[in-house]
């Protein structure tokens, strides 16, 4: 047995002890009773006259029931802990943490902490019972093992096999994600829980013991709720004085709104332990370094208790976390931040790796994928009057060309999917039969597209009112607008009215299967607007707008254990994926034009494939990064809790069980209580 | 003796006021046909039995004896000496009137328990000084404490019923007990033969055996009435003490703190077993009388029953 707080308990032992005995004495201030002579009652009460301590010490049964509870509050107040071994079950489940954090090299001789887990876990799994010959059923151990990051994995089901075992063991394979419990135990609860229409709700077989090897950096354990009947044993994994690490916590590039030539590299570097920590930090560019900065970032600091509202997501986990005296205080990470300048327009890859001795390196690197600046490809479907279309797009900055596609062609680009190579199409009063995916901005017709049809009857349309905080709508004024009798719109619920005329809608907006478009009831040519600045308002933000629709600055950045989804062009082969640790693994497309993959490592992945009719390979890499403040502070708590209920927990070094006996301890005080009470009673009313 | 304490209570209790109050007057017509028992004057009555020069003073022809020289010539039966030609004397019963003393202790002490001890004794006092009234013995009534504190010598007669009734009921428990001091000039003022009834509870701290040793012998049948209360006698029955209790000494203030237990009680019934075991030894070596009377008897069953049965009474 250890206590955790002998010293406090000592404290208030020396204060208290001699306080009962001398509140004892004071107490006895006996009832006075006149009796006739006090001669035979002296002989009787020789040895009880309390005159002398010892005598009266020796026969107060009440002063000595009230010191063994009180002595039972102070061995509660030192916190005994009863060290074992494990208790062995007949049925249990290892759940094996494999986030992130567990990539920790704080083990002893520099392993990492899943490989301590699993070590331990293979050791857990050695010591099995198994029947023997001569042995029952009863007697033999199974095992079933579950890993988790974000997702859980059933890796062994129960089995009493210790081959299959330490096998399924050994295939655990680290992720850089974060750490989410609630599904493990969900799954873990299908295999002990009977699901039998029968007997459903009710255990099948032995209760099963549930074996948590983790760091306990878990974001969701205080949603967790303990099950009676299922015992739950934490076993810490990794140190948890203080964690020793710095990381990249943001990584953001953008260029700049006037020159998208200049390109600003933004890195936020955070320090999870409590030094103050100097770090190098490179940026390169595709493979080449290009500038290194040296970085002083301040040591973590305590949490401001007010501030722990804001940023639940970050602040829930670890609370529940540290929410345990053994646990060191949440701490908020020390920041600073680096920007670097480039001047490029090409579409680039950019990493930045710091030089920082830590035991977690998978923060230490990041990449952004950078997109060129994007130069408009605008085709026009137009009859031959469609120049004025043309004409009007003659000033704007951001084009590239503008490729005039004859409406036999547009049906085949249609039919192909390849309208999409076009940033925008504008289709100007010619009737198309179908639509590719894309982007649209079609005159005078209605859309091919459910629920888009035009009115039997033309007449007249004025504008009546418009959304102005549209961009479509930017810097324009539709009342100076006439047209000609034109046949007015309709359109689907779901469309959204930009402009909307006395005889229905002028200007719509819609997004279906992959297309998006702005429907005009009217062609420019059956118009005023030749002959208004506002056409050439109009098809400026138009191109701003649906050029650039989803355009983001830098490639979406994912977190690991995310869905990297690529849209593909139609008959792409030979589609591969790239991972960080340059694995390539083979994918098959979801949908012709579709494929995922499920990143579970940070890093840069590269997609490959290959076009049709190109001989030329096809890339894209995408950027995996490890931005997480709850895997990155990587202290492992000391105990954990499912919501309000505490975890039995086995000491990290020495493998062993400590289990809590203070409730006891008071259960044990109370019961004596008890006991003086009925004593007391007996003493008063004989 | 043992210093008073300053704190010592006062009786607040209702005591007797009226001789009613002492004895009903269906008791005292049964008591009519009771008298006192005397070993002692039974024993040496006859006259002459032991040829002492005392002489028999009474009429009533107790039996004859052969004359030896010196008798009294008036007792010689000469009718017989007609006949007989023999010398015979006659001898007579003496009619030696009965001393009857009740001594009671009125020390602070008798005024424990439910009844209390001190009226207990006064009834009885009352009930035995009356047969003796009426049985025209002579009746001495001592209170003691300290020493002799009041005494109300030779009464005789129904007709002294009132003023020994008054004298009882002026009793009041006070003081202390100094038994020796107060048996000793009681045995010094006694006078003939006669019958000694000590009422008190015996509760001495000093002891009764000196004091009791003043009483033997002197023509007196001494009978020990020691007078406890229920309360006394079995502490546990009657809730009497309960819980951590500082006892405290109605006379001399002295205290014992006690945790009241089953076996504490237990102790202290054997104890006062053993110590009234030890006062019925002491006395029946020195021919007394010694009984144990408890304050919650019926006064009835008490003398037309027990003390009949003891041969205080016939």
């Amino acid at each position: 047995m250890t206590w955790a707080t002998p010293w406090l308990a000592g404290v208030v032992a020396a204060f208290i002890l001699p306080l009962l005995i001398l509140l004892y004495f004071l107490k006895l201030r006996r009832r006075e009773h006149y009796i006739p002579s006090t001669l035979l009652w002296r002989q009787s009460v020789q040895d009880l006259q309390a005159n002398a301590l010892f005598q009266r010490l020796r026969l107060s049964w009440l002063l000595l029931l009230q010191l063994l509870v009180l002595i039972l509050i102070l061995l509660a107040i030192a916190q005994p802990e009863y060290v074992g071994e494990i208790r062995r079950s007949a049925r249990t489940v290892i759940l094996i943490d494999r986030s992130a954090s567990m990539s920790a090299t704080d083990v002893e001789g520099g392993r990492s902490r899943l490989e301590e887990a699993k070590k331990q876990a293979i050791e857990y799994v050695s010591g099995m019972k198994s029947g023997g010959i001569l042995g029952s059923a009863v007697d033999t151990e199974e095992v079933m093992v579950i890993g988790f990051g974000e997702e859980a994995q059933v890796y062994t089901s129960f089995t009493s096999s210790k081959a299959q075992l330490l096998r399924d063991i050994e295939r655990i394979t680290p992720t850089h994600g974060g750490t989410a419990i609630g599904e493990a135990l969900e799954l873990a609860r299908a295999y002990t829980i009977n699901t039998d229409p029968e007997g459903q709700g009710r255990d099948v077989g032995p209760p099963a013991t549930l074996l948590l090897f983790s760091d306990g950096r878990i974001r969701d354990l205080s949603e967790q709720v303990a099950r009676t009947n299922e015992p739950v044993i934490y076993r810490p994994i990794g140190r948890s004085e203080g964690s020793w690490n710095v990381g990249i916590a943001a990584l953001g590039a953008r260029r700049a709104l006037d020159d998208a030539d200049n390109l600003e590299i933004y890195v936020r570097v955070a320090n999870y332990s409590t030094q103050r920590r100097t770090v190098d930090v490179d940026f390169s560019v595709g493979d080449v370094l290009v500038s290194t900065r040296t970085l002083t970032i301040d040591a973590a600091a305590p949490r401001d208790p007010r501030a722990e509202g804001e940023g639940e997501d970050a602040g829930d986990g670890a609370a529940a976390a540290s929410a345990d005296a053994d646990s060191p205080p949440a701490l908020r990470p020390g920041a600073n931040s680096v920007t670097f300048a480039l001047t490029d327009p090409r579409g680039l890859t950019v990493g930045i790796r710091l030089h920082a001795e830590d035991d977690l390196d998978v923060d230490n690197v990041a990449y952004t994928v950078i997109p060129p600046a994007k130069q408009l490809v605008v085709g026009l479907v137009a009859p031959s009057d469609g120049w004025i279309i043309e004409s009007a797009m003659a000033g704007v900055p951001f084009l590239q060309r503008i490729e005039n596609i004859s409406p036999q062609h547009f049906a085949t680009l249609a039919a192909t999917g390849e309208t999409e190579k076009y940033d925008l199409i504008i289709i100007d009063g010619v009737e198309v039969a179908q639509l590719g995916p894309g982007r649209y901005l079609t005159f005078g017709l209605a859309p091919p597209l459910p629920g888009f049809s035009l009115s039997e009857e033309r007449g007249n349309n004025v504008a009546l009112s418009w959304k102005e905080d549209h961009p479509i709508n930017q810097f324009m004024n539709y009342h100076t607008l006439f047209m000609s009798p034109t046949a007015p719109l309709i359109v689907p619920r779901e469309a959204g009215v930009l402009v909307e005329g006395s005889a229905g809608p002028i200007v719509v907006e819609a997004v279906q299967r992959g297309v998006s478009v702005v429907a005009v009831q009217f062609r420019p040519v059956a118009s005023n607007w030749p002959f208004d600045v506002n056409l050439i308002k109009f098809i400026q933000n138009a191109l701003d707008y649906l050029g650039r629709l989803g355009e983001a600055l830098t490639d979406e950045s994912l977190r690991p254990g995310q869905a990297i989804v690529a849209r593909l062009p139609s008959g792409a082969t030979d589609i591969r994926i790239t991972r960080p640790d340059g694995v390539a693994v083979a994918l098959t497309p979801l949908d012709p034009a579709m494929t995922s993959y499920v990143a579970d490592l940070a890093g840069l992945y590269t997609f490959r494939y290959r076009v049709p009719g190109s001989s030329e390979e096809q890339t894209r890499a995408v950027a995996v990064n490890f931005f997480d403040e709850i895997e990155g502070d990587i202290a492992a708590a000391g105990s954990v809790r499912f919501g309000r209920d505490a975890v039995d927990t086995i000491d990290a070094e020495s493998g062993v069980r400590k289990r809590q006996l203070w409730p006891w301890m008071l259960l044990a005080a109370l019961a004596l209580l008890c006991v003086e009470w009925i004593v007391y009673n007996r003493k008063a009313y004989i | 003796m043992t210093q008073v304490s300053a704190a010592m209570p006062v009786s607040r209790r209702k005591r007797p006021q009226r001789i009613d109050d002492l004895i009903d007057s269906r008791l005292m017509s049964r008591l009519d046909q009771l008298d006192v028992v005397s070993r002692k004057i039974f024993a040496g009555k006859l006259q002459g039995e032991r040829r002492s020069k005392k002489r028999g003073q009474s009429v009533e022809f107790a039996d004859f004896r052969n004359y030896v020289p010196g008798d009294d010539l008036r007792y010689i039966d000469w009718n017989v000496y007609a006949r007989l030609d023999q010398l015979f004397l006659k001898m007579f019963l003496e009619e030696e009137d009965l001393s009857f003393f009740v001594v009671i202790d009125s020390s602070m002490s008798m005024d424990y328990g439910e009844p209390d001890k001190l009226t207990f004794c006064q009834k009885l006092a009352m009930a035995l000084g009356y047969i003796g009234l009426v049985n025209y013995n002579r009746v001495t009534l001592v209170s003691f404490g300290e020493g002799v504190r009041n005494r109300l010598s030779n009464l005789r007669g129904r007709r002294k019923t009132q003023p020994m009734g008054q004298w009882i009921l002026d009793l009041r428990p006070e003081g202390t007990t100094d038994f020796e001091s107060a048996m000793k000039s009681v045995a010094l003022s006694r006078q003939g033969r006669g019958v000694m009834v000590v009422l008190s509870d015996f509760l001495y701290k000093s002891g009764y055996e000196k004091g009791l040793r003043y009483l033997v012998g002197g023509g007196f049948d001494t009978f020990i009435l020691q007078t406890l209360s229920p309360q006394e006698i079995d502490p546990g029955a009657t809730n009497a003490l309960s819980g951590d209790l500082k006892l405290r000494d109605m006379e001399d203030g002295n205290t014992a703190e006690v945790s009241v237990s089953a076996a504490l009680l237990k102790r202290y019934k054997e104890n006062l077993n053993a110590y009234c075991g030890q006062l019925r030894d002491h006395c029946i070596r020195r021919s007394m009388v010694h009984m144990v009377l408890r304050t919650d008897m019926s006064m009835d069953t008490l003398i037309m029953d027990y003390l009949r049965k003891r041969g205080l009474l016939k």
